[in-house]
């Protein structure tokens, strides 16, 4: 039972079924809640500024939007004030929430650090995952709290029109959904800092540019579009959403770009930021790995189906622009990952493994769990596949349509054209990709933090996309402007949009260096794989062995101090040059042996830090 | 109950920990004693699963704290020096939350904490207005919960009034009487005294010395004797942990010791060089409260054998002696032959804090 609100845990679920599942974990949410949340309410019931704050901010806003409506409408009709006050209120709501979620959620787990609250909180056993949802629904309550205050506020433009009252709710709803992304944003910075300021300046730091980008970019920035796909929705207006929600017909678009889309844009970036807090919460010994490769995989798959499912709304000659658009896309995903993978341990602590056999772990469970090589296979596999299948998928829609005619016109006029192009930017993309992979785990199988080794791995990445650049500038300036000198930027990533050019201008000789090194990228990325590969195996093979070895000698250890205790209660004495019985306690042998030498060994040491 | 065989840290190029080995078994209550600095906190904070350790093997209720830490937090109750506490929530609301946090299943847990550890006049009591001392019971309340076998605490009597230490310490023996095992460090060795069945005193990340109190103090009383008289030191108990090479090593000291004039003590487990103070150079001070004519006992006892010193002051005579126990003997018995009545003998130094000037060299980290 839950001590704190006196409520009987419940009993279930009763059946396997996913309903009962359901009722079961709505059942334990009402009546056995996760215990940091209700300790945080009360600690948060008890904070005499926050009533104060909360009625500073809504009448802030009040007096903000009864002035804007104020000057609005005397120049325009009442509806169309309301659409300005229902663009306002929301836009600043949207800001509250962007940025004073995160700042909330920052406090949370820094805060217990600072605090000295959080050794006495590990050590009682709550998973690093009940800690997180605890503190995520702390920081949640706090900026639905906000939400809630300023509700009567944001009611205020349904009041002149030209804004449903529908339109406001789901505009309120949509604002809790973003607040969702907001906390989970602010608990991972939390989850990593050690004092409550860096942690709040750092969210603050990150999320205001961050919440500005997004509000342009997928605010005004795509309001255009959605205009034009919905005649409905005005354009130009960052707050479309709800409004496309409301007034968009009904359809397959209407599911995949105003709900399936969003709710994506929200729940993955949401899921990852999660299990980085969780991942941040877990010791270093454990299994760190299995929640990011699981959202990896997800993740991966819907970008996949997101990059390809334009290819069935575009017309067959734009299905070259939409493959460099999802290889371009995916690439950068998948980068991403690479750079966040940086972290991965060489192979499993024997912790980890001892788990693993005590649960009787399958195969595919090990696969997901920590270790550079099984991560190195899964992010080549899901890489590759998805950036040659993005690139199968549209080659065979242009294929299907290569003799389509409109009219007196093939609606394709060159097909091998496409082809040549969407098969060199995916070769690029994926070959390309095998090298991050490579130079990533190699850095790390060489024994380099993960700090060093995303540094360098950004590092090497900038030079080798820019360098080459550098370099063809000046053979250019050099070779008096020649095309011909852009060859050696062949190296770097971007020289793959200079193909797509170059295929269309009929330039074998640009387009085989650029195939040249795609392959040659993906050689090195290959041999940097097989090289990590045997690396990574070398050194985990030596601290299984060091771990043996130390095991092999505290038994050995232990049994000489048995067979001595059984030779003093037997009323022997031992000889001098015999293990001695032990006493409850005694000094310690041989201080001055290293710890290679001595009867120690590296315990269950993180496998990226083998210890001897 | 808990074992730590050859355990070693460092923090960046400092070895904080040093092939640290010893035994703690069930009901005890082990002081474990050292100055800022020398790991002691290290030490515990491996044992509360809270540090990994580099190498080496600690077991808590036969559990390795390396492979199955959630199975020792489950056995143990750690209590950090400095903990903080929760703002804004009433000392029966943060018990609850511990209590939930731990999965105990009935609220009358946290009333018969409060119980035991005299605060539950304090239950509505905000945390953060209370003492330092009453924080302190707090914290053990909180250790508590979940019934853990091996208490963990690191300096639990810091910045305590002397009142509260006393309260503190009237505690632990409660729990010992409760069957719990208790791990406490310190470098307040007079906190420790009252308290401790046996100690181990760290000093630059080695173990100098563990055992029972009155047991190191014989030993080293005996070793003190025995140089008196010009005898090599008798033999020492095995080291702990020992395996058959280091039991050799301590072995070969012993036989330098032997050896060596002037005897001096190898500490087990040192380095190669680390050589306790000699018992012979340890000089030792006593009180010796005298009935009238202190200048002329001074004078009896001035030269008289292992007298390095008198000084007469207010209370009695301040006499300075290297040796036994049976120097003071002696300089008793011969004030009462030459008329002067001793009405009281009292050592400068309780036998803990003797034990660690012994052992100890005074050297930081």
């Amino acid at each position: 039972m839950s001590v704190q609100t006196g409520e009987q845990s419940p009993s279930g679920p009763a059946s396997t079924r996913a309903v009962d599942r359901a009722r079961f974990r709505w059942a334990v949410l009402l009546q056995d809640p996760n215990p940091i949340w209700i300790r945080e309410l009360k600690q948060a019931a008890r904070l005499g500024r926050t009533p104060v704050i909360l009625m500073v901010v809504t009448i802030l806003m009040a007096l903000l939007i009864a002035s804007v409506g104020g000057v609005a409408s005397t120049s325009t009709s009442p509806a169309r004030t309301g659409g300005v006050l229902f663009q306002t209120f929301f836009s600043l709501a949207f800001f509250v929430v962007a940025w004073v979620g995160p700042a909330v959620a920052a406090n949370s787990i820094a805060s217990e650090r600072e605090g000295k609250t959080w050794e006495a909180l590990v050590l009682t056993g709550l998973r690093p995952e009940t800690v997180a949802r605890g503190k995520f629904l702390a920081a949640f309550t706090a900026i639905g709290t906000y939400v809630v205050m300023l509700a009567p506020v944001g009611a205020v433009p349904f009041l002149f029109g030209g804004v449903t009252a529908i339109e406001v709710v789901v505009a309120f709803v949509l604002l809790f959904v973003f607040a969702v992304l907001g906390v989970a944003f602010g608990l991972a910075i939390s989850s990593k800092m050690e004092s409550l300021r860096v942690a709040i300046v750092l969210a603050l730091l990150l999320g205001v540019p961050l919440s500005m980008a997004i509000f342009g970019a997928l605010g005004v920035g795509l309001s255009f579009p959605i205009h034009d796909l919905w005649g409905e929705v005005p354009e130009g207006l960052p707050v479309w959403l709800p409004t496309a929600i409301v007034r968009a017909p009904f359809g397959v678009e209407y599911v995949l770009y105003l709900f399936a889309l969003p709710l994506a844009c929200i729940a993955i970036p949401a899921w990852f930021l999660y299990e980085v807090t969780v991942a941040n919460l877990t010791a270093p010994n454990d299994d760190r790995s299995s929640g990011l490769k699981g959202w990896f995989i997800i993740a991966s798959l819907t970008f996949f189906v997101a990059g390809a499912l334009p290819g069935f709304a575009v017309s067959p000659e734009d299905l070259r622009g939409v493959a460099i658009l999802a290889a371009t896309g995916l690439l950068g995903h998948f980068a991403f990952c690479t750079f966040v993978f940086a972290g991965e341990p060489i192979g499993p602590s024997r912790r980890v493994v001892t788990h693993w056999d005590r649960d009787g772990a399958g195969r595919v469970k090990r696969f997901l769990g920590p270790g550079l090589v099984p991560t190195t296979t899964l992010e080549l596999a899901l890489g590759v596949a998805t950036i040659v299948g993005i690139a199968a998928f549209c080659m065979a829609g242009v294929e299907l349509n290569a003799n389509t005619m409109v009219g007196t016109y093939r609606l394709i006029d060159d097909p091998a054209e496409h082809h040549g192009q969407i098969a060199t930017f995916c070769l690029y993309a994926a070959c390309f990709y095998t090298f991050l992979v490579g130079l990533r785990s190699r850095l790390r199988a060489g024994g380099r933090s993960p700090a060093i080794t995303r540094v360098l791995l950004v590092a090497i990445a900038f030079g080798v996309a820019v360098g080459p650049w550098v370099v063809a500038a000046i053979a250019g300036i050099l070779g008096g402007g020649s095309n011909d000198s852009l060859i050696v930027a062949s190296p770097s990533p971007f020289y793959a949009l200079y193909v797509l050019e170059a295929i269309e201008r009929g330039d074998e000789v640009h387009v085989m260096a650029g195939t040249a090194a795609s392959v040659g990228w993906g050689a090195l990325g290959l041999l940097l794989v097989v090289s990590a590969r045997r690396k990574a195996r070398h050194v985990m093979s030596e601290h299984d062995r060091l771990l043996d070895e130390a095991a092999a000698r505290f038994t050995a250890e232990d049994e000489a101090i048995e067979e001595a205790e059984r030779q003093a209660a037997a009323g022997d004495e031992p000889a001098a040059d015999e293990p001695a019985a032990e006493g409850p306690h005694a000094d310690a042998p041989r201080a001055d042996a290293p710890p290679a030498d001595a009867p120690v060994a590296p315990v269950d040491a993180p496998a990226d830090e083998p210890r001897s | 109950m808990i074992r730590v065989r050859h355990l070693w840290h460092r923090f960046g190029p400092f070895d904080v920990l040093r092939d640290v080995s010893f035994d703690v078994g069930a009901g005890e209550i082990f002081g474990f004693i050292g100055p800022n600095g020398a790991g002691k906190t290290t030490t515990i904070r491996i044992m509360a699963t809270l540090l990994e350790p580099m190498a080496g093997r600690v077991e808590i209720d036969g559990i390795d704290v390396s492979m199955d830490p959630d199975a020792v937090r489950r056995s143990i109750g750690y209590m950090p020096d400095h903990a903080g506490v929760y703002d804004r929530i009433t000392v029966r609301e943060y018990l609850e939350f511990f209590a939930d946090a731990f999965g105990v299943s009935t609220p009358k847990v946290v009333d018969a904490v409060l119980e035991l550890t005299d605060i539950g006049r304090l239950s509505d009591k905000l945390v953060v207005t209370m003492s330092k001392g009453q924080k302190q019971r707090l914290q053990l309340a909180r250790i508590l919960l979940h019934d853990p076998r091996v208490l963990i605490l690191d300096e639990p009597a810091s910045d305590l009034d002397p009142r509260a230490r006393i309260e503190i310490r009237d505690l632990l023996n409660e729990l010992r009487g409760l069957g719990k095992t208790i791990f406490l460090s310190s470098h307040i060795l007079t906190e420790l005294s009252d308290v401790c069945t046996s100690i181990g005193i760290l000093e630059r990340g080695q173990l100098v010395v563990a055992g029972p109190i009155a047991e190191i103090g014989a030993r080293l009383e005996a070793q003190r004797a025995a140089a008196a008289i010009g005898h090599a030191p008798p033999p020492e108990p095995p080291p702990a942990g020992a395996d058959a090479e280091a039991h050799a090593a301590h072995a070969a000291a012993q036989a330098a010791h032997a050896a060596q004039r002037p005897v001096q003590v190898q500490v087990p487990g040192a380095p190669p060089g680390y050589v306790a103070p000699s018992p012979l150079l340890a000089r030792r001070r006593v009180k010796l409260r005298v009935i009238g004519q202190p200048q002329a006992a001074a004078g009896l006892l001035t030269g008289g054998p292992g007298v390095a010193s008198v000084e007469v002051n207010s209370g009695g005579l301040l006499v300075t002696f290297d040796g036994s126990e049976g120097v003071i003997a002696d300089m008793v018995a011969h004030l009462v032959r030459h008329g002067i009545g001793v009405v009281g003998v009292e050592q400068e130094r309780n036998e803990l804090e003797r034990i660690f000037l012994e052992v100890t060299r005074g050297d930081m980290q």
